[in-house]
């Protein structure tokens, strides 16, 4: 079920008025409504992949107690590595398997021997990759003694498969989310009204900046091969911002529709279009994919202790690894490689010339100043450039728009929208004015009309926008 | 509890408010910004804009024209036909192209004044719409008096009651979802004449290709036709479901599917030009006996039809081989159709003759 459908509208009403008016009294049907919610939105994409999400949810609430009930290393391990392997096995068999398989019979046919192997017809869950490194997250943090596991197998199922951000995040640990599944929820009427305006920042973002963003960046690309560079440069930046406005968008909504019942989800984006290196960019991209990898894999290669050249080539494993999580393709890999690279020199830069940033960009400033507004620019055209290896799934394609950028300017212009410059205005705008909020609608300054009249310009914009040959979510792939 | 009563009050409240405003938005914007089929001519297709546009630069270069749906548009080969024909022809067609739209587009040509032997136009009866709300952009040819045929049109074709209610129930709601201003960012590019992107409209440059686009050149993953495409792919046992043309019904009730507006498109023209309506293979299966019958009543009215419909004639326009998906052909079924569309012209100017 998409965010942005007559059906999740429906589905939202419905699920709210049972939610709190129905089942509002006892926390145990509360979380059972939850999970039957949960699965009927999965469901409605394909009812089959629920028993994979089921799979997971059964294994890892066994292991997690089977982990706990022992002091014994071997034991401990051992449990862990069950979980591991059907997770992570479904994860690669569902999403890696004839990647490796192609790459496999590639390397083999490039010293001249030829294997014959079969690569099969699968199809991607949605949201494998999501709702995989949550339960994950849940058995690592017992093996590490972090988290108590939960006895109660409806308030875990309800967790992993908590509708709002079971398909695309953010990912949630079971630290934070599990315990306010586990308690009493009351309304809290400021917090939903904060989520109501939250989620419609995310479909303003989904609606009328990454959809429209992707028309002209659909054409650009299927047409590179005859554009100007500057055609090349401006599709690439409409690509970095579709992907911004999908993902976060989605991140919105599900952070917003969870706030409407009851529950905090952790902030997935802030503001990563204002930033000043790559390692500012990944505090504020996809935070909690890049803090799981940190957290869980980073960890596992010897944390942020030891010698230098070690953090640099964990930096370059972890963001290679998070390419590749993303889609199973070289491209994505050198995605994540690029990044790792860009990442490893940001963070050199930093230690060399003994840099700080805080956590607000030019905090208090009405105007970043040109210094900074300049470092913006060449955040976001190197941040576009990296994402054409995103976009373009064939690394030689890839490389092949790139380098269009700097000696095809002989070939056509072609005219952009200027509204798509007046949607972005307001974007950069309001993400400006409010970075240092959660949201950018948690306006301090602005009065009741003028708050009501934002609203409804965004609503206004969303409708008119709205188009559902555009539908999809782009993370919904990984 | 308090606190989830004026959520919920606000919510509504708000929310209508909205609602209303936007509606009074869009009702004013449908209503100010020109009539629709000005508008369909220029804005509503990008790819429609882009060909009108390079065919009204070349129009003395030519003298027959295609105009019709993807099926149309991708089937349809100009340089095969003129190779066999002799003419200078060119692919006007473009996806979505259907009843109301091409009786507009028709005209739009019409008015260019060009000096046409042959106009072939695709039939097809009007249909509920299938697709519902996801062809979002037929929203834009539709209008309170056209709403009213179209129920017009479903009331007098005897469908079952269930298909007659869900007719009403989607032509209902995309009335409605007009007004309430759903992608109407289309008639607000076309007020501040803003260009479109062109989704689809691969082929950049259709003097080149004379219009033709075949279904093999689509790129684009997310495109409906590589999605028809990756389905027929697994599931090719579905053209039989298309393979019924032969299915008939009683054509004595009433006349119906817009008869007298296919009929009136020969008085567009002058009397040199030949209007010929195509039947293309394999319909959709709800319009197979709609087409049926509007072949039916235009071949009583002295139209030329071309039927290309029932698999027993053409079988291999019904081949797998041929075909990209249930009801569009690849490239080599395309290059075959469009021949036997050229040999139809040639035996019809022979009977002439």
């Amino acid at each position: 079920m998409l965010f942005h459908s007559i059906e999740f509208a429906i589905f939202f009403v419905i699920v709210f008025v049972v939610y709190w008016f129905v089942v509002n009294k006892d926390l145990q049907k509360q979380n059972l409504f939850l999970l039957i919610a949960s699965c009927t939105f999965y469901g409605w994409w394909d009812w089959k992949f629920l028993s994979l999400i089921f799979v997971s949810i059964i294994i890892d609430y066994l292991v997690g107690i089977k982990i706990h009930e022992t002091e014994d290393k071997q034991r401990r391990k051992y449990w862990l590595w069950v979980s591991l392997a059907v997770n992570l096995g479904m994860l690669g068999f569902f999403k890696y398997y004839n990647f490796f398989v192609g790459s496999f019979v590639d390397a083999f046919s490039t010293v001249g021997i030829q294997l014959q192997a079969r690569t099969l017809n699968i199809i991607l869950p949605v949201g494998i990759s999501f709702y995989t490194f949550q339960t994950l997250s849940y058995t690592i943090d017992i093996y590490r003694k972090r988290l108590q596991p939960t006895r109660n197998f409806i308030n875990f199922a309800a967790f992993v498969s908590f509708f709002p951000q079971l398909v695309a995040g953010p990912i949630e640990r079971a630290a934070k989310l599990l315990p306010q599944i586990e308690k009493p929820r009351t309304f809290d009427y400021n917090q939903a009204k904060d989520g109501l305006r939250q989620m419609l920042w995310g479909f303003f973002k989904k609606i009328a900046i990454a959809d429209v963003c992707g028309q002209y960046a659909d054409y650009i690309f299927q047409n590179y091969e005859n554009l100007h560079p500057l055609i090349l440069l401006a599709g690439a930046l409409l690509f970095l911002f579709q992907i911004y406005g999908d993902f976060s968008g989605y991140s919105d909504i599900a952070i917003g529709t969870a706030k409407i019942f009851g529950i905090r989800l952790m902030v997935n984006f802030a503001y990563p279009l204002f930033v000043r290196d790559f390692v500012e960019f990944w505090q504020k991209w996809h935070i909690s994919m890049i803090k799981w990898f940190i957290d869980y894999l980073g960890l596992a290669l010897g944390g942020s202790g030891g010698k230098m050249w070690r953090r640099y080539l964990n930096f370059m494993i972890i963001f290679t690894v998070s390419g590749l999580w993303h889609g199973a393709t070289w491209s994505f890999v050198f995605f994540g490689f690029i990044h790792g690279l860009l990442m490893s020199i940001s963070y050199w830069r930093r230690r060399t010339y003994k840099i700080r940033y805080g956590r607000i960009v030019e905090e208090g400033k009405l105007f970043p100043s040109l210094n900074v507004l300049g470092r913006f620019i060449f955040m976001n055209v190197l941040g576009a450039l990296t994402a054409v290896f995103f976009r373009v799934q064939v690394l030689g394609d890839a490389f092949d728009y790139i380098g269009r950028m700097f000696w095809n300017f002989e070939a056509d212009m072609m005219p952009i929208g200027w509204d798509i410059l007046l949607l972005l205005m307001l974007l950069f705008g309001l993400e400006w004015g409010n970075r240092h909020k959660e949201h950018p609608l948690q306006f301090e300054r602005l009065g009741k009309g003028g708050r009501l009249a934002t609203y409804f310009v965004l609503v206004y914009l969303c409708v008119i926008y709205f188009d559902t040959n555009y539908s999809s979510f782009i993370y919904f792939q990984f | 509890m308090e606190g989830i009563r004026r959520f919920m009050r606000e919510s509504v409240g708000y929310g209508t408010l909205f609602l209303v405003l936007v509606t009074v938005f869009s009702t004013i914007l449908y209503k100010w910004s020109g009539d629709r089929s000005q508008y369909f001519d220029e804005y509503e297709v990008a790819g429609v804009r882009a060909k009108k546009e390079v065919f009204a630069a070349h129009k003395e270069e030519y003298n027959t024209v295609f105009i019709g749906s993807s099926r149309t548009y991708n089937q349809i080969d100009p340089s095969i036909f003129d190779g066999i024909i002799g003419t200078q022809s060119f692919n006007l067609a473009y996806s979505a192209v259907q009843p109301f739209r091409i009786f507009d587009y028709v005209a739009a040509v019409a008015e260019m004044k060009p000096d046409l032997a042959y106009v072939f136009v695709e039939l097809s009866p009007l249909s509920r719409l299938y697709d519902g709300f996801k062809e979002s952009q037929h929203l834009h040819a539709l209008d309170e008096e056209r709403y009213q045929t179209a129920l017009d049109v479903f009331g007098k074709n005897n469908l079952p009651l269930r298909l007659h209610a869900e007719s009403v129930k989607d032509y209902t709601k995309l009335l409605a979802y007009k007004y309430i201003g759903f992608n109407s960012a289309k008639r607000w590019r076309a007020v501040l004449d803003i260009y479109e992107p062109q989704e689809q409209f691969v082929d950049r440059q259709p003097y080149l290709t004379a219009g033709f686009f075949p279904t093999d050149s689509v790129k684009n993953d997310k495109s409906p036709m590589r999605q028809r495409q990756r389905y027929f792919q697994e599931h090719p046992e579905t053209m039989k479901r298309y393979d019924h043309s032969t299915q008939r019904d009683d054509f004595s009730k009433e006349r119906d599917q817009l008869v007298d507006e296919w009929k009136n498109l020969q008085s567009l023209f002058s009397e040199d030009t030949k209007i010929i309506l195509l039947i293309p293979p394999r319909n959709p299966e709800n319009s197979i006996v709609q087409t049926a019958k509007l072949k039916y009543f235009l071949e009583q009215e002295g139209m030329t039809i071309f039927d290309f419909s029932d698999s027993d004639d053409y079988p291999v326009l019904f081949q797998v081989d041929n075909s990209n998906d249930e009801v569009h052909l690849n490239l080599k079924g395309a290059q075959i159709y469009t021949r036997l569309i050229a040999e139809k012209v040639q035996t019809l100017n022979s009977d002439i003759d």
